[in-house]
């Protein structure tokens, strides 16, 4: 059981070294300047809904519907800037707003009327897939303004992705409130044990609506992102996001069962997630195997999260 | 007279950590007898029937059942040679019919026909001279058929003992007498009653013999017929007060607390007050609705109805935000479910319920919270080698100090303590009560329920008892007596 805890502390950061040297020698374009920054875009997107999901998490919840929210803003943004003319700041805003209000929701419906998290924002996520390619009869939306590519596709200094800087931002935003702010206190007292919580004043029903609209605002804040790096509204854009991002952060040790988990940790979950996608793709593998492939990194790291308690669960036995 | 004796506990011992559950205990169970079990919380009732029923084992002694002698039960074995308990929280699958709950687990056939199972229950249920529709679904029954679902489970295989664990606790009058009907009619066709209940007039209805526990020893084993209520009572009690209590000398001060006609489903129309620097005690037998009752002024719980009143002001308490906002702190009964953060450092469970106050525009100020926590750490004497350590590495005294750390740290002018000395060595019991007394001594207001007789009376300056959710006397200082207490907790008003 000590690898457990010796994983639980470093796992990721070495399951990360191992993926990169391993594609340093198997996909020689890997390990170069250019593709490192091309991961760090890819990855931008993931990383910023990865602070929304540690958030979710945290709490002992967990938000599928990203995926269709990110497609839903994609859209939206598109539409009201080539046939609303509506300006690019407005429709942003308005997409944020959306994504924000769908979180609040989920929330709502989640702490006020205890509906388990997983399958409201599953049904979430269907019933926005359908709403999304109905409002654009299932086509894509083109002729998006130069400026609203900006975010997706410019460099700072030549060479830092703006996607990136943006990304390390809320990451910090995220951490910030994770570990100075009392909201973020909250959201482990609650993931951790909640009657507790509950029991020394805690509003748990509030920081938890908290939780789930905080992180809708960061996945429409991701669609801009995504909007800027795919240049036209596509009703796919956000497809099967929701899991990658799961994955990245249970990696990362942000556990299912809720209290435990930081958005650092998520972000290196994150950055294996990128990793392994961007290596394999260098490779050559078809989308076919890398499917498999992630499809059983979930699965290492479900398991890995569930046989902490595993643990524990023997130590009750030797105590009683 | 003397009829044969089919289930007999020889010696039996039972310790877990810290206590001594039984001590020796022998008891004979005989053919046709309703044998009824009393004692106080604590007194070894519950782990007596978890020898018999094979969900535990005893350290010492043996069990034999007819004329054959067992080291120990185990559920199955338990179950194979006859006995069955019927508990208080019944033990039915709710989604299924009688018919089949009744055959659930027992192998008839080889393929389910409902028609089948359900003649034959209804067999069953015809001895009992019950009428019940076995095609219909448990859930849809009341408590009381429930129950007697749970009766001919037992009957429908090859019982013989019949343990009643509270049985009569949900039931209502009505339904009480045809249960004690159905008891008197089970004894007629020998078999072998055992029969636990807090309710002492019921025994005198049904009941042959009698006996009496109290913290783990048999007291006394006796006919119904030569024993009465005040007797009973004195065997039940009639412990000696182990140790000093610290005492107060304070003046009380005005009325802190005051909660009226407070009702919800556990709780019926309770009213208690309590002043500044004074230790209430609630009293009662467990599930009486003392922690419910707490849990309801709290907000942790709904209330149908009922005023609180703070400092004299009308109060509104929805939920413990509000209580706690209001200065109202809670020790729980349970503190790792429900009083820590097991995994968090002892300063951050300290500051729990502060740190929306101790921050300034959502950011916490962490050297405020660590002098908080360091203060409390002192003035409780928490054991630890650095406040940085989870909660879940202290002994359960400490665990319980860093609770009461928590309220304290908030500022309570109330603090409502549910079981304050549970699962606390002996040392750390006497320290927890120089606390309470310290704080009552600030001018504190305490409301404490606790389940050991000498605690309730040696610390509190006033005791109210309760009895199935509704209050059935209060006891001032000089009224305190472990007799009055057992009779109110019993059910029996002063009035009669």
């Amino acid at each position: 059981m000590k690898l457990i805890t010796l994983y639980k502390k470093y796992g990721v950061l070495f399951i990360l070294l191992a993926l990169v040297v391993f594609f340093s020698f198997a996909a020689p374009m890997f390990f170069s300047v250019t593709n490192l920054f091309n991961i760090s875009k890819q990855v931008a997107i993931m990383a910023i809904l990865s602070v929304g999901m540690t958030f979710v998490l945290l709490t002992g919840g967990i938000e599928l519907s990203m995926g269709s929210v990110i497609s839903i803003g994609v859209v939206l943004i598109s539409k009201m800037v080539t046939e609303a003319d509506l300006p690019v700041a407005v429709s942003m805003m308005a997409a944020v707003a959306t994504a924000t209000v769908l979180g609040f929701i989920d929330g709502l419906i989640i702490a006020k009327i205890k509906v388990p998290p997983l399958i409201i924002t599953l049904g979430m996520q269907i019933f926005l897939y359908g709403f999304t390619y109905t409002i654009c009869n299932g086509k894509p939306v083109y002729g998006i303004p130069v400026s609203l590519k900006w975010i997706g596709q410019t460099y700072v200094l030549g060479i830092i992705p703006v996607s990136a800087v943006l990304m390390l931002i809320i990451i910090l935003i995220g951490h910030f409130i994770l570990t100075k702010t009392y909201l973020g206190r909250y959201f482990y007292a609650i993931g951790s044990n909640e009657e507790t919580a509950k029991l020394s004043g805690i509003n748990a029903d509030k920081i938890r609506i908290l939780a789930y609209t905080f992180c809708g605002c960061l996945v429409g804040v991701a669609s801009i992102v995504m909007l800027g790096r795919i240049g036209s509204g596509q009703p796919s854009a956000g497809d099967g996001y929701e899991m990658d991002v799961l994955t990245g952060c249970v990696l990362g040790g942000v556990s299912l069962n809720g209290g435990k988990g930081n958005v650092g940790k998520a972000f290196a979950g994150i950055l294996v997630i990128g990793v392994l996608s961007n290596g394999m793709a260098l490779m050559g593998l078809d989308s076919f195997a890398q499917k498999m492939v992630k499809g059983v990194v979930l699965m290492m790291a479900v398991i890995l999260d569930s046989l902490q308690f595993i643990e524990i669960r023997k130590k009750v036995k030797v105590v009683s | 007279m003397d009829k044969k004796v089919v289930l007999s506990l020889r010696n039996i011992s039972k310790a877990y950590p810290g206590v001594q559950a039984l001590d020796d205990v022998s008891i004979d169970f005989r053919e046709g007898e309703v044998h009824c079990i009393i004692g106080e919380n604590g007194a070894g009732k519950s782990t007596f029937i978890k020898m018999i029923s094979g969900a535990n084992v005893p350290d010492e002694g043996c069990i034999e059942y007819m004329d054959k002698v067992y080291s120990a039960m185990t559920p199955a074995l338990s179950k194979e040679l006859g006995i069955c308990v019927v508990y208080q929280e019944l033990n039915l699958a709710e989604d299924l019919s009688v018919a089949e709950n009744l055959y659930l687990g027992k192998k008839k056939s080889r393929f389910f026909n409902a028609k089948e199972f359900e003649q034959d229950a209804q067999k069953v249920f015809d001895e009992m001279g019950v009428y019940i529709d076995c095609s219909v679904r448990v859930e849809d029954l009341s408590v009381s058929y429930m129950q007697f679902v749970e009766i001919a489970k037992s009957l429908s295989g090859n019982g013989r003992v019949i343990i009643f664990d509270e049985p009569t606790a949900p039931l209502t009058e009505d339904e009480v007498d045809k249960l004690l009907d159905l008891i008197s009619d089970l004894k007629k066709k020998k078999y072998v009653i055992i029969y636990i209940s807090h309710r002492l007039q019921e025994l005198f209805r049904i009941g042959d013999r009698v006996t009496v526990l109290r913290d783990g020893k048999k007291i006394i084993t006796d006919d119904m017929a030569n024993v009465d209520q005040a007797k009973l009572i004195a065997y039940m009690v009639g412990r000696e007060m182990s140790f000093e209590y610290p005492k107060r000398q304070h003046e009380l001060g005005d009325v802190v607390l005051e909660a009226k006609g407070i009702i919800n489903s556990k709780v019926h129309n309770v009213s208690f007050q309590v002043r500044a620097g004074e230790i209430l005690g609630i009293g009662g037998l467990v599930g009486a609705g003392r922690s419910e009752l707490l849990r309801a002024v709290f907000g942790a719980d709904l209330r149908d109805a009922g005023e609180i009143y703070l400092c004299g002001k009308p109060v509104c308490i929805n939920s413990p935000v509000e209580a706690v906002r209001l200065g109202i702190g809670f020790v729980t009964e349970d503190r790792k479910r429900t009083g820590l953060l097991l995994e968090d450092s002892i300063v951050r469970n300290i500051s729990l319920a502060i740190l929306k106050r101790i921050s300034k525009s959502l950011v916490v100020n962490k050297k405020k919270e660590k002098e908080i926590a360091a203060r409390q750490i002192g003035v409780l004497r928490i054991k630890t080698p650095s406040e940085e350590n989870a909660a879940k590495s202290l002994s359960g005294g400490n665990q319980q100090k860093v609770v009461l750390g928590k309220w304290l740290a908030a500022d309570c002018k109330v603090i409502f303590m549910d079981e304050p000395t549970r699962g606390v060595d002996v040392g750390a019991k006497q320290e927890i009560y120089k606390l309470m007394n310290d704080l009552a001594r600030q001018g504190i207001a305490i409301v404490m329920v606790s389940s050991e007789m000498e605690e309730l009376l040696g610390m509190s300056e006033r005791v109210i008892v309760l009895h199935e959710g509704t209050k059935t006397g209060e006891l001032s200082k000089e009224e305190f007596a472990q007799e009055s207490v057992l009779t109110l907790a019993s059910g029996i008003t002063k009035s009669g």
